[in-house]
């Protein structure tokens, strides 16, 4: 693997700025951070190719034996830093007798994402003209179409993470494309959107033709919508929205932090059942292609799936290395940050139900009178009342377990967790994982997958 | 650092216009788990911002812009500043959008954008807005504090473009976020608060927590709402996802794009009736210590304080100087904060007439910025109905912007909420509530 020169040096040097620290701590690490990338953008009036939110910083962790104390600093040069680590673990108080934190088994690992296409391998210009090429595809779609936008991120990021028995390095790349079609008739405007993503390489740019025409119907089925009736309708979600539910409704609250904070209510049901016994949902960090996937998390400890839910019964959540301390519970490789300027939190990385029996046409034949649910556009957590709030940017109706051609947008999910996921009857047999950024209330965003199977649920809609 | 890049971008031929902005970032951040540290950080970054615009002939011809933008850290040397450049104007060289020029110097107004003493002693007004925070939540019964994060932040910028601009400003962020749970020794419930300022006081952390600790309270009864087709409040923080939507829709940048079909000089609710007050909005880049205040915007455009929409009537697209030019307009700068006049209707009357539903919290609401269709989860609210008032939680509310504000009442009272300073709450004639 090609380690960028910054972190080459600093790859030899930390070891020794640990060193330094745990002579006034009892647990010091650091994490390099160095993200790079391109983004090109196209849409019918303007084009964009800028480097992706560069990003390079360092980030200094000491255990006090109560808590944890961190300076995070642009700065690289190590004999500066050197002299940084100084000065900060100098001004912490430390507690001799405070709690231990485990630096876990010696290791020294590199790691990279295995991509088709490595975009670094494409020139730049060859991936710009080829997103031009598809984007007037969009655009002659259909004479509707009143504007079709596309954006293509390529972005690599190197983590370097060092502590007394750990030094490891990862490279992730992770790729998107989105094409997005804006259309208007009579004064009315609305669009749709497909995305292509994971941890991939230049290979999600490549769109296929049947890809477009089906983004020009949802784009324009959703210029035709009405609004939904409210009220309790039996449910098909599209992976995606499989996906939103798995995250939002049950995924936040299982992170172990909120355990601590007193926040989760998932924490009296451990071991208990929450969902139908056809239910069981993983966090998996090592998803192949997932766009939230990694080698190690930001605080060193090796990536693992975890099981939440099994058969319906709710398993164990997912910890960062200070609530693991404080709950004195094993460590999952669940602690990610925003950035090297954001702390550490219990995060997930790509959650979703596991696949079940049903294929997807005996899902929808067996719907008397329900909706099929697209696109989830936006969610929130409530881990303490566990609420669900998932809206879907459009649903199609179906009657006798036919699509009618009714369109509803939006269409919002609410309800009370184990009642939704208590209702799931049919699982799909299949599995689609979907990238997007997740969030720790209104912040701390981080790219997580979702997705996972269809699945057949009742539900309040409105 | 700041004049080895200049000198650099003056000297390239391919680079026709410029801008830069070298910003030195201090933060501190304190988090707890109930009373207890269970982080605190400092935060420290330097960087530049580096924007370059290079025009050159189209397939066609005519002279296109094209512009990338790359990021300079200290350590950067002559050579590696020299070979991001000669990336960036690779990739300016590859796009061509419609010329457009860069803003000259104006006359920079003043605005306090930094609170003055979490500059000099951030430190202590961390620890003093934890000690607040605290001692707050201790005098509420059945109410215990979560957990807390504040960050405290305070940026240096200097900016410079190629067209003369050289501009300096010093600015500081405050945020706090901390989540209280009620117990009435049966059930629990949570309200998570989550706000920024400018200025550490402008919190108030004893009313905010007084405010907040009632509502937790509430949310301990709360039940799911009847399905509800009428009056609809919303007030305070519930409030801001609607402003969000007529920041997009009055931007040129969304009438350039096609997502805004909103026209200057006409109403900007269309052929519907309007029942209620006339919208008025204002965008207001001089408020002090809003967070979208500022002596000038990213572009280097002066902050204003501008009419968008009077009477109804959309007076202007608010623009930067790219959008500005494409579609022949004033440039306005970056959209300020939302400044709305109050109405004249108490907030009790406003709640008076029931049967309605006046919502507090939601857990997320994001107007569909091309139709304003929203729906959105009510973490908390009151179903009013005479002298009844009941706290609800749960179902959605369903509705479109347009339709709800050409049925707006405006509260008389007014709040100051970082970004938006008007009407404490606006009553819309008809929403939809999903329920039970």
């Amino acid at each position: 693997m090609d380690i960028p020169p910054e972190l080459v040096e600093l790859r030899d040097t930390l070891p020794l700025l640990i060193q330094d620290m745990e002579q006034h701590v009892p647990y010091a690490a650091a994490l390099v951070q160095r993200q790079e990338g391109h983004t090109i953008g196209v849409d019918n009036r303007e084009q964009q190719v800028e480097p992706a939110d560069p990003r390079l910083g360092i980030v200094l962790s000491a255990w006090t034996g109560h808590h944890m104390a961190e300076l995070a600093t642009s700065e690289l040069d190590p004999g500066r830093l050197r002299s940084m680590a100084r000065d900060f673990v100098a001004g912490l108080s430390v507690d001799p007798d405070g709690l231990p934190v485990d630096p876990g088994e010696p290791l020294e690992q590199e790691y990279a994402t295995a991509v088709e296409v490595d975009p670094a391998s494409v020139p730049l210009q060859e991936r710009f003209e080829h997103c031009v090429e598809v984007q007037s595809r969009m655009a002659a779609l259909d004479p509707r179409v009143a504007n079709a936008r596309l954006g293509l991120r390529n972005e690599a990021e190197t983590k370097l993470f060092v502590n007394r028995s750990r030094r490891l390095v990862q490279r992730v790349q992770r790729a998107r494309m989105m094409l997005m079609l804006l259309v208007s008739e009579d004064g009315r405007t609305a669009y749709d959107w497909k995305m292509q993503d994971g941890t991939k390489g230049y290979e999600v740019a490549q769109v296929s033709d049947e890809t477009l025409a089906a983004l020009r119907e949802s784009a324009l089925g959703v210029l035709k919508a009405e609004r939904i009736e409210p009220g309790v309708y039996e449910c098909i979600s599209c992976p995606g929205v499989s996906g939103f539910i798995a995250h939002e409704a049950f995924g936040h609250g299982v992170e172990l932090d909120m355990f601590l904070k007193g926040r989760a209510r998932a924490k009296d049901y451990i071991g208990q059942q929450v969902a139908s016994p056809l239910v069981s949902m993983v966090d998996n960090p090592l998803a192949e292609g997932g766009y939230g996937s990694f080698f190690f998390d930001d605080e060193g400890e090796p990536a693992r799936p975890i099981t939440i839910i099994r058969d319906g019964i709710l398993e164990r959540g997912l910890g960062d290395l200070t609530s693991s301390v404080y709950l004195n519970v094993p460590r999952t490789a669940s602690g990610r940050r925003e950035s090297f300027a954001r702390k550490p939190y219990a995060r997930m990385s790509n959650t979703y139900f596991l696949p079940g029996q049903n294929t997807i046409e005996e899902m929808v034949g067996s719907v008397e009178r329900g909706i099929y649910l697209e696109h989830g556009s936006s969610g929130m957590e409530d881990p303490k009342d566990w609420g669900i709030q998932v809206i879907c940017h459009y649903g199609r109706e179906i009657i006798d377990g036919q699509y009618t051609g009714r369109v509803f947008a939006p269409v919002g999910i609410t309800g009370f967790v184990p009642d939704l996921l208590k209702s799931i009857s049919m699982v799909g047999n299949s599995l689609d994982l979907v990238g997007g950024y997740c969030g720790k209330g209104y912040k701390e965003i981080v790219p997580s997958g979702t997705g996972g199977p269809h699945l057949k649920f009742q539900a309040r809609l409105g | 650092m700041l004049e080895r890049i200049i000198r650099q971008l003056e000297s390239h031929s391919s680079v026709h216009d410029w801008q830069v902005e070298l910003n030195h970032k201090r933060g501190h951040q304190l988090f707890l788990v109930g009373e207890r540290v269970e982080t605190e950080r400092t935060v420290e970054t330097v960087r530049a911002e580096v924007r370059i615009f290079n025009d050159h002939a189209a397939p066609g011809g005519q002279t296109v812009r094209g512009e990338a933008s790359f990021v300079l850290l200290p350590q950067d040397g002559d050579s590696a500043i020299a070979q991001k450049l000669q990336d960036a104007v690779f990739m300016a060289g590859l796009v061509g959008n419609p010329l457009f020029s860069l803003p000259g110097p104006a006359d920079y107004p003043q605005v306090e954008v930094l609170d003055q003493r979490l500059a000099q002693e951030p430190r202590v007004v961390l620890d003093e807005l934890s000690e607040q925070l605290i001692a707050a939540v201790n005098r509420e019964p059945q109410v215990r504090l979560s957990s807390s994060e504040c960050f405290l932040d305070v940026g240096d910028s200097q900016f410079r473009n190629s067209r003369g601009i050289e501009a300096a400003v010093q600015s500081s962020r405050a945020m706090f976020d901390f989540v209280l749970i009620s117990n009435d020794g049966k059930n629990e419930s949570e309200m998570h608060i989550a706000q920024e300022r400018r200025r550490a006081a402008d919190f108030d952390v004893p009313a905010l927590v007084q405010r907040k600790a009632a509502q937790a309270r509430d949310a301990l009864r709360a039940m799911l709402p009847a399905n509800h087709k009428g009056a609809v409040v919303l007030s305070r923080e519930a409030l801001l996802g609607m402003w969000t939507f007529w920041r997009t829709q009055t931007s040129a940048q969304s009438k350039f794009q096609k997502l805004s079909q909103l026209e200057v000089g006409k109403s900007v609710f269309g052929e519907r009736e309007v029942t209620g007050e006339p919208l008025n909005l204002r965008s207001n880049g001089l408020l002090p210590f809003g967070l979208r205040s500022g002596p000038l915007d990213a572009e280097g455009l002066p902050g204003r304080d501008v009419d968008i929409v009077a009477g109804n009537v959309l007076r202007r697209l608010w623009a930067g100087q790219r959008y500005a030019e494409y579609l022949g307009l004033e440039p306005t700068g970056a959209f300020g904060n939302v400044v709305v006049p109050p109405g004249d209707t108490p907030l009790a009357e406003l709640l008076a007439a029931g049967p309605l539903i006046h919502i507090v919290a939601f857990s997320d609401m994001h107007p569909n910025p091309a139709t304003g269709d929203v729906v959105a989860e009510i973490r908390l609210g009151y179903a009013i109905d005479g002298n009844a008032v009941t706290p609800v939680k749960g179902g959605a509310l369903s509705t479109n912007a347009f339709d709800a504000f050409a049925g707006a009442i405006y509260s008389l009272e007014s709040v100051f909420l970082g970004e938006y300073q008007g009407p404490e709450a606006i009553r819309f004639a008809e929403m939809a509530v999903a329920g039970g």
